[in-house]
């Protein structure tokens, strides 16, 4: 190792906590300690990461309160080093770090929170795609309505929650007192997804979120059609997936038609 | 390296979300704009439609915090198409980032640590500078940093180590004056030295911010106006550089995009002051 590779991983080591090798490579100062000096550096790194975490999840910030959520980030940032140049993505296993610290397993709202905090700030600059309008849609023949299958908007993100971590959120952006927080009697669907430039989301039925997973899948809008007569009355599937598929359209869920589709198995 | 010289843009800012619709709407007296690279270097959305939009109206050059120049981990060459691409779609005056390390054995550690000032550590940087401008097919500028240490085996001053790193890589510098001023406090040396020393055709750019005090050095925090000594010190460099586009940088604390032209009017001021012939071009 160079003498300079030597001196740059003495250093970091000391930003990250420990420090005795690196005091020697630092010139004694006029004013102060070559100590104090690294530390200057190790404590802008805890407080930088700190911020980092804050800018990522201002709901569940404002939500545990200060003391707590310095605590979860200098726990997080204890067991997680940033190996990306790019500080947005640092904090992305918060949610997963929270599942499986004991500390905080027992309070389920908290990482799902951080998910759907996550999941609106990954909406917010996902990859541009084009919109599909309802006229496009009506320039269809027919005959295409049964094969159609869909692009579907790289900004979507789904995934179901536990609790009812919505109503945290709403209270929390409205500068509300949250409710306290509840386990729900069945899981819940989620949609989070950008429409414009904004990030949003909804809770789905579980008709409507197996019938947009399968066009996320490629499956056609008419076997979309049979798999949604199988939830519930066959007679008015139809219209329930033609509804789905105008909520998609007119919230820019959509981003391209194309012929034929990666259909499953058709039901028997 | 061919290619033309870094054209004077005038005075600018660091453009920030806070003040995108204000720009847009009301195109305030502000010359051109510097991005910070890595806030655009996302998928897609918000951040690069405005990025479009504000670069279709004003000149922009891009200035990055994770090149990591002098790092002996390798270059990463990931972030650098990155960086490639988003300079085409952008198409900056120039690419600006520090002369720092950022981490090494796979750790960011998200601050721009200062070199050591070795002919070992030059000729590591000048390599690198190299191969980034061959990679990228422009020459780069890059900024001498705030820093709050220095190191027992530094052979040269930090001018020094700046001008020979200029010379030899044919690179651009970009000159803060504030990080100027911070280390030349924090480490006892006169801050006019400093630019005396630095070779004039080498600089494309100046950065001015605020800074704060910490225990027992200042620290280069962004979140304050520009003081005195710096605009003092900016009167300095400006009659030894002559006119060298301006821009103040704020990170944090931000103000109103009114109080940011208003500091950036008085850049202007000072250089109509200091150099009364290109102020009368510049308006020309």
């Amino acid at each position: 190792m160079t003498k300079l590779a030597n001196l740059q991983s003495t250093i970091q080591q000391a930003i990250l906590g420990d420090k005795p090798d690196a005091v020697k490579l630092v010139r004694k100062p006029v004013k102060g300690t070559p100590e104090a000096r690294l530390d200057v550096y190790r404590d802008a790194y805890g407080l930088r990461l700190t911020e980092f975490i804050a800018n990522d999840y201002p709901k569940l910030k404002c939500y545990m309160g200060e003391a707590k959520f310095t605590a979860l980030a200098h726990a997080y940032i204890s067991r997680h080093r940033s190996n990306d140049p790019n500080a947005r993505w640092y904090s992305r296993h918060l949610a997963e770090f929270l599942r499986a610290s004991p500390a905080y397993v027992r309070k389920p709202e908290l990482a799902e929170l951080a998910d759907l905090e996550r999941c609106l700030s990954e909406a917010f600059d996902a990859v541009d795609a084009p919109v599909t309008t309802m006229g496009e849609l009506a320039a269809l023949e027919p005959e295409q309505f049964g094969t159609v299958a869909f692009d579907i908007s790289p900004s979507v993100r789904r995934f179901k929650v536990r609790t009812n971590v919505t109503s945290l959120w709403s209270s929390l952006r409205c500068d509300e007192h949250p409710p306290h927080p509840i386990m729900l009697d069945a899981d819940q669907e989620l949609l989070v997804w950008r429409q414009g430039t904004a990030s949003r989301f909804r809770m789905l039925g579980n008709e409507e979120a197996m019938a947009l997973d399968a066009a996320r899948e490629g499956v056609s809008f008419g076997v979309i059609c049979e798999m949604i007569a199988t939830m519930d009355d066959p007679d008015t599937a139809a219209v329930r997936a033609a509804t789905y598929l105008r909520g998609w359209i007119e919230g820019e869920i959509i981003a391209g038609l194309r012929s034929g589709g990666n259909n499953p198995d058709r039901p028997a | 390296m061919n290619g033309a010289p870094a054209p004077y843009l005038g005075f600018g800012l660091g453009l920030r979300p806070q003040h995108y619709k204000e720009i847009l709407e009301d195109s305030p007296n502000i010359d051109w704009f510097e991005v910070i690279s890595e806030n655009y270097m996302v998928p897609g959305g918000n951040p690069l439609r405005m990025l479009d939009c504000v670069a279709e109206r004003y000149p922009v050059v891009m200035h990055g915090v994770s090149l990591s120049i002098a790092s002996t981990a390798p270059l990463d060459m990931e972030y650098l198409s990155g960086l490639k691409s988003l300079a085409a779609r952008v198409n900056p005056k120039w690419i600006s980032d520090h002369l720092c390390w950022t981490g090494v054995h796979g750790v960011n550690l998200h601050d721009l640590l200062p070199v050591p000032y070795t002919e070992e550590a030059l000729r590591h940087v000048v390599d690198r500078v190299s191969r980034v401008q061959d990679f990228l097919g422009r020459r780069i500028a890059i900024e001498n940093v705030s820093s709050y240490m220095e190191y027992a085996c530094s052979e040269m001053s930090e001018w020094d180590f700046v001008g020979e790193l200029a010379r030899r890589a044919d690179c651009w510098l970009l000159l803060d004056v504030n990080n100027v001023f911070v280390s030349g406090i924090n480490h006892t040396f006169v801050p006019t030295a400093f630019i005396d020393a630095i070779p004039q055709e080498r600089v494309v750019q100046f950065h001015l911010a605020g800074h704060s005090e910490g225990n027992e050095c200042l620290i280069d925090t962004h979140d304050e106006p520009v003081c005195e000594e710096v605009w003092d010190l900016y009167g300095a460099a400006l009659e030894r550089f002559g006119p060298i586009s301006t821009m103040i940088e704020r990170d944090d604390k931000i103000p109103p995009l009114a109080d940011l032209v208003a500091e950036l009017e008085h850049a202007r001021a000072i250089a109509a002051r200091v150099l009364p012939q290109a102020a009368k071009a510049s308006a020309a």
